[in-house]
């Protein structure tokens, strides 16, 4: 048999089932987005009905918003603090390998587990934090109740659960580095903020935005901890686009219109996915 | 003789249609040999193990089915047949009912449900009626609208289009006979000389005595959706408001309730900070701190407050939920048991259902912690000694109303209880809260077609 046919008799079992599992659930997705549904049942075709109904639901827009400022607002302090821990772990030091195990332990836990733990240590009459800052004078806030509190509270979350990941990628990209121009900028005197901005960050530009995409695409599909924190309250502070498609699905019963957010939803991400894609490939063609 | 290359051959490495078309064969071919019954099989292996001879139940985790589980060993014995218990938090339950009933799934044999979930599941058609397995009619030991909220359509609801119609039939019988009732610190009203609270006049005027004391007067459930919801009904209804009109008109935001829910507003302030996001854990746990002095409750936290090693052991009282100008009105919450239409053991799980429910067993249950719904047992005097709430549950199911029986009441009370959590947090005033939820509740009726 030849090469080449026996590498694709071999992948084609993984690529039909990959078929089954995206293309399938597409195109019933979009299938149930043009249908009315009633006692979880495909009842009538109405066509675009439900995309007109989601173009003016304000909850869906603002949901969205809720998530885009989640996104960005995780994303950011996760890039800037995993960036911190690379630099610092990517040195010498005494201990590091103990402190890199301890430190990637928050992304091993699922996240149903940490939001259920965060919600205890967040409660305002047991919680730890609570009683710290109630130590230092600052009282016992009530975070997960607090309309001003709320949503950070959970970012603070996943900031804590997903930062060992941006470590991981911006250490492996530190330490793939070559050492020659360091070696120069040093020998011509360069500070270390210069060799930082002039080698360092270029350097890390690949997997910075590789890390970021990665982050992105996962912090705009939340959905977990924000379910066991806050349930979407107070009121829909903290309620994310699916948070809001789960509810419509499965106790509004409304599939058509869960499908129809579901669609748009993948066509946002995807877009947001494309600019990135284009970007780091743009800075490979560089590389 | 040196390997051929693929220039060689003419091939370049290329991939041609020729190769798509082998490797697709292939493939489907492998699906096909495996099939989709064996796939089928292994999900529901994986998902829930079946013998002979056993049949399967999906509960919600908690309290509610604790007791059912205790006694799964004597059934096995009499009957020879092994049930088992698949639990899920409330939310998760729901969505897995809906899921199964809606595929005509064989993976549950006995679905354990909220009430309200009743007029989807029966309403839509997809549970047996029990006449069809032998159901005889109504036991008198039952109190009356515990029994009653088992039929679609309900007795003495409006009809609801767009659902099964016709004479009501039983789809379902209760296995926990929740109503809602009230729970007060009868010590600590006894110190201050304060008699028990019978109207909510009463809890507004015991909460204030409480004021900077360090306890707190009136703990309430805040949390978005279904439990403040649920803490604001008896309110809603004892001031003379609901949800609906008879003909499923929205009445929410009329004079009474805005009155009800000023008078819920004023009582919540007295309950502990983050109350916003309270359920049922935080305001028992309030409770069991010996913080909280009275709070709206459901029976399946008696036990636990009445516990060895509850703090408040012997310090709690119980009684209906108060009466506002309109009376008592507790809200009712039975969980019931139904029979899945997809089910493949139907004469099984009714058996089962028949001897959970049954007086003799019920006697079993009631020592283990479970809610009867029969009157023998409620109002046994026996056992009000170690269930010192079993009064209040009685005088609260003689006086219980239904959740409104409709379909979509899930969507109804997201909609009801996100604007009652924006007027909690002040980010609504009560008015205009009110109305925004009847505008959204209006427009939810219409999509569902119970309205036009």
């Amino acid at each position: 048999m030849r090469p080449t046919v026996f590498r694709w008799l071999l992948l084609a079992p993984t690529l039909l089932t990959l078929l089954a599992l995206t293309v399938y659930p597409l195109f019933w997705t979009v299938q149930a987005s043009l249908s009315a549904f009633s006692f979880g049942r495909r009842t009538t075709y109405v066509g675009l009905d439900n995309y007109g109904r989601l173009f003016h639901d304000q909850r869906y827009w603002s949901d969205l918003g809720t998530t885009a400022t989640y996104t960005f607002a995780a994303v950011s302090i996760e890039l800037v603090l995993g960036l911190a821990l690379a630099l610092l772990l990517d040195q010498k030091l005494r201990g590091r390998s103990v402190l890199r195990s301890a430190l990637v332990t928050p992304m091993m836990i699922a996240p149903i587990v940490a939001g259920v733990t965060w919600r205890f240590m967040y409660d305002p009459r047991v919680g730890i934090l609570p009683f710290l800052l109630d130590n230092v004078g600052l009282g016992r806030p009530t975070f997960l109740a607090s309309r001003g509190l709320a949503l950070p509270a959970v970012i603070a979350v996943d900031v804590w659960q997903w930062t060992p990941f941006m470590f991981l990628i911006l250490l492996a990209g530190l330490q793939s580095r070559p050492s020659e121009p360091y070696e120069a900028a040093r020998i011509d005197g360069a500070s270390s903020f210069q060799i930082f901005r002039d080698l360092t960050l270029p350097f890390l530009r690949t997997a910075i935005l590789l890390a970021v995409l990665l982050r992105t695409i996962d912090a705009f599909r939340i959905f977990d901890q924000i379910f066991v924190l806050t349930n979407g309250g107070p009121g829909t502070q903290t309620e994310t686009v699916s948070l809001l498609l789960f509810k419509e699905a499965f106790a509004f019963q409304d599939f058509g219109l869960a499908a129809a957010g579901i669609f748009v939803l993948m066509l946002f991400i995807n877009a947001v996915g494309l600019i990135y894609l284009r970007v780091l490939g743009r800075q490979l063609k560089l590389a | 003789m040196a390997e051929e290359t693929p220039q060689e051959r003419g091939r370049d490495g290329k991939v041609t249609r020729r190769d798509l078309v082998s490797a697709a064969a292939v493939g489907f071919g492998a699906l096909a040999a495996v099939g989709p019954q064996a796939a089928g099989a292994a999900v529901r292996r994986s998902w829930v193990y079946k013998k002979a001879s056993s049949i399967t139940v999906a509960a919600v985790a908690g309290t509610e089915s604790d007791p059912l589980g205790k006694v799964l060993g004597e059934y096995k014995r009499r009957a020879g047949v092994r049930v088992d218990l698949v639990r899920a938090p409330y939310s998760n339950l729901f969505q897995k009912l809906l899921t199964n009933l809606t595929s005509n799934s064989d993976a549950f044999d006995i679905a354990f449900m909220d009430d309200p979930w009743l007029p989807a599941f029966a309403g839509g058609g997809f549970l047996v009626p029990l006449d069809t397995l032998g159901y005889k009619g109504d036991d008198p030991d039952y109190v009356k609208q515990s029994i009653a909220i088992g039929k679609w359509p309900t007795p003495g609801s409006p009809p609801v289009p767009k659902t099964l119609s016709g004479a009501p039939r039983q789809y379902a019988i209760p296995i926990v006979g929740n109503a809602q009732f009230f729970s007060y610190r009868k010590d600590l009203l006894q110190q201050k000389g304060l008699g028990k609270p019978s109207t909510w006049d009463d809890v507004l005027r015991i909460a204030k005595a409480f004021e900077g004391t360090g306890d707190f007067g009136y703990v309430i459930r805040g949390a978005t959706g279904n439990p403040i919801v649920t803490n604001f009904s008896p309110v809603l209804r004892g001031f003379g408001g609901d949800y609906f009109d008879a003909k499923w008109n929205t009445r929410l935001n009329d004079a009474n309730g805005l009155a009800a829910l000023n008078r819920f507003l004023a009582l919540a302030q007295f309950s502990p900070p983050g109350r916003a996001n309270f359920d049922a854990e935080e305001l028992n746990q309030t409770l069991l701190d010996g913080k909280g002095v009275q709070a709206l409750n459901w029976p399946a936290w008696g036990p636990v407050l009445e516990a060895p090693s509850s703090k408040v052991r012997g310090k709690m009282g119980y009684v209906t939920t108060p009466a506002g100008p309109a009376g008592h009105r507790p809200t009712m919450g039975n969980w019931l048991l139904g029979i899945p239409k997809g089910s493949k053991k139907q004469a099984d799980a009714f058996a089962f259902i028949m001897w959970a429910t049954s007086k003799a067993t019920w006697k079993e249950l009631a020592k283990l912690g479970g809610v009867p719904p029969r009157k023998t047992v409620l109002l046994n005097p026996s056992f009000v000694g170690t269930h010192p709430w079993y009064p209040a549950i009685a005088a609260s199911l003689a006086l219980a109303r239904f959740r409104p029986r409709i379909p979509n009441w899930s969507e109804i009370e997201d909609i009801v209880g996100r604007h009652l959590n924006d007027a909690l947090t002040g980010a609504e005033k009560p008015k205009p809260a009110l109305d925004a939820a009847a505008k959204e509740m209006t427009a939810a009726m219409k999509r569902a077609g119970i309205v036009k």
